[in-house]
């Protein structure tokens, strides 16, 4: 019998089977979506970009806080070696108009008064 | 992302999104190949509802698992379910024959009367009565390429055999079908029909 003959005899019965499929049903369906969403792999965090040098310098300093008071510090000091009005003797003398600022805490004054 | 624009999405597409634990591609995966994976099952192992769920339900958790290291362009997502789905069914099939005879399900009856109407669905029964008793190999073959709708070069990928051996075991198959169907022209109405 040839392989034509064959199909044409067999068509009819394909051509039924196509036409009436298995399907699942709703509940079965909905069940596999659950667990498809269980299963699904968990959405990665958002990792911020590698951070390059500068930003760790940045980073390790303290932020722009940090960067601003070591520049304002460094060119605080530079200027006192540069212009030398201030040496330690000043300090330790009093002379220094510096010495105006008074360590002393409103703190400690509430404990010195009682 | 809208359920909608799901449905428009390539299947690779989709199991890249939910690698990505998009929830949306989940559903939407499960839309477009739990009814795949399900039908294939129940014709595989000849209409029993209970064991292809099951079977299905395997096959689309091994997909899941299987969406973080997929291969863009490698196979495609619904030939690689085929096979899966296949090969479980073929693995209980085996069980299942050397399991004792009363713990087989009680097989339904595959020729209904041929009343008006109702033709189709028993040329449907007997059908699969008949490719029930084909060996595996035949059946999945002749159940991808004349029911399934797939051609050789995919049933090749899904059965992982040459092109000229799906086309020698679909023709064996179908040769078969016709010796066991033939006899049963008349009961199934092909009198009426001539």
């Amino acid at each position: 019998m040839s392989e034509r003959k064959e199909s044409d005899g067999l068509e009819s019965y394909f051509e039924a089977a196509r036409a009436d499929p298995p399907m699942p049903g709703g509940d079965w369906l909905a069940r596999m979506e659950a667990r498809a969403i269980a299963e699904a792999p968990r959405a990665p965090a958002r990792l911020p970009e590698h951070p390059g040098l500068l930003a760790r310098i940045r980073a390790s300093l303290g932020g722009w806080p940090g960067i601003t008071g070591l520049v304002s510090a460094s060119v605080f000091g530079l200027w006192l070696g540069v212009t030398g009005t201030l040496t330690a003797e000043d300090l330790w003398s009093g002379e220094s108009q510096l010495l105006v600022l008074d360590p002393v805490t409103a703190y400690d004054l509430a404990w010195a008064e009682e | 992302m809208p359920y909608d624009s799901m449905t428009e999405r390539s299947d690779e597409d989709l199991l890249a999104a939910y690698a990505r634990g998009e929830a949306e591609a989940a559903r939407a995966l499960t839309q477009r190949f739990g009814p795949l994976a399900f039908g294939h099952a129940a014709r595989m192992l000849g209409g029993d509802r209970a064991e292809a769920e099951d079977v299905a339900q395997e096959a689309l958790l091994r997909l899941w698992r299987a969406a973080p290291s997929w291969e863009p362009g490698k196979a495609k997502v619904s030939t690689w379910l085929y096979r899966v789905t296949a090969n479980l069914c073929i693995d209980r099939l085996r069980r299942a024959r050397s399991a004792p005879l009363e713990a087989a399900p009680e097989p339904e009856d595959p020729a209904p009367g041929a009343v008006a109407g109702l033709q189709q669905q028993a040329r449907a029964d007997a059908l699969q009565a008949a490719l029930d008793d084909l060996p595996e190999r035949q059946k999945q073959a002749v159940i991808l390429r004349h029911i399934e709708g797939l051609g050789n070069e995919e049933i090749a990928v899904v059965m992982d055999i040459g092109a000229r051996a799906v086309e020698s075991l679909t023709a064996r198959g179908k040769r078969r079908l016709t010796e066991l169907l033939g006899g049963r022209r008349a009961e199934l109405g092909y009198e009426d029909d001539e």
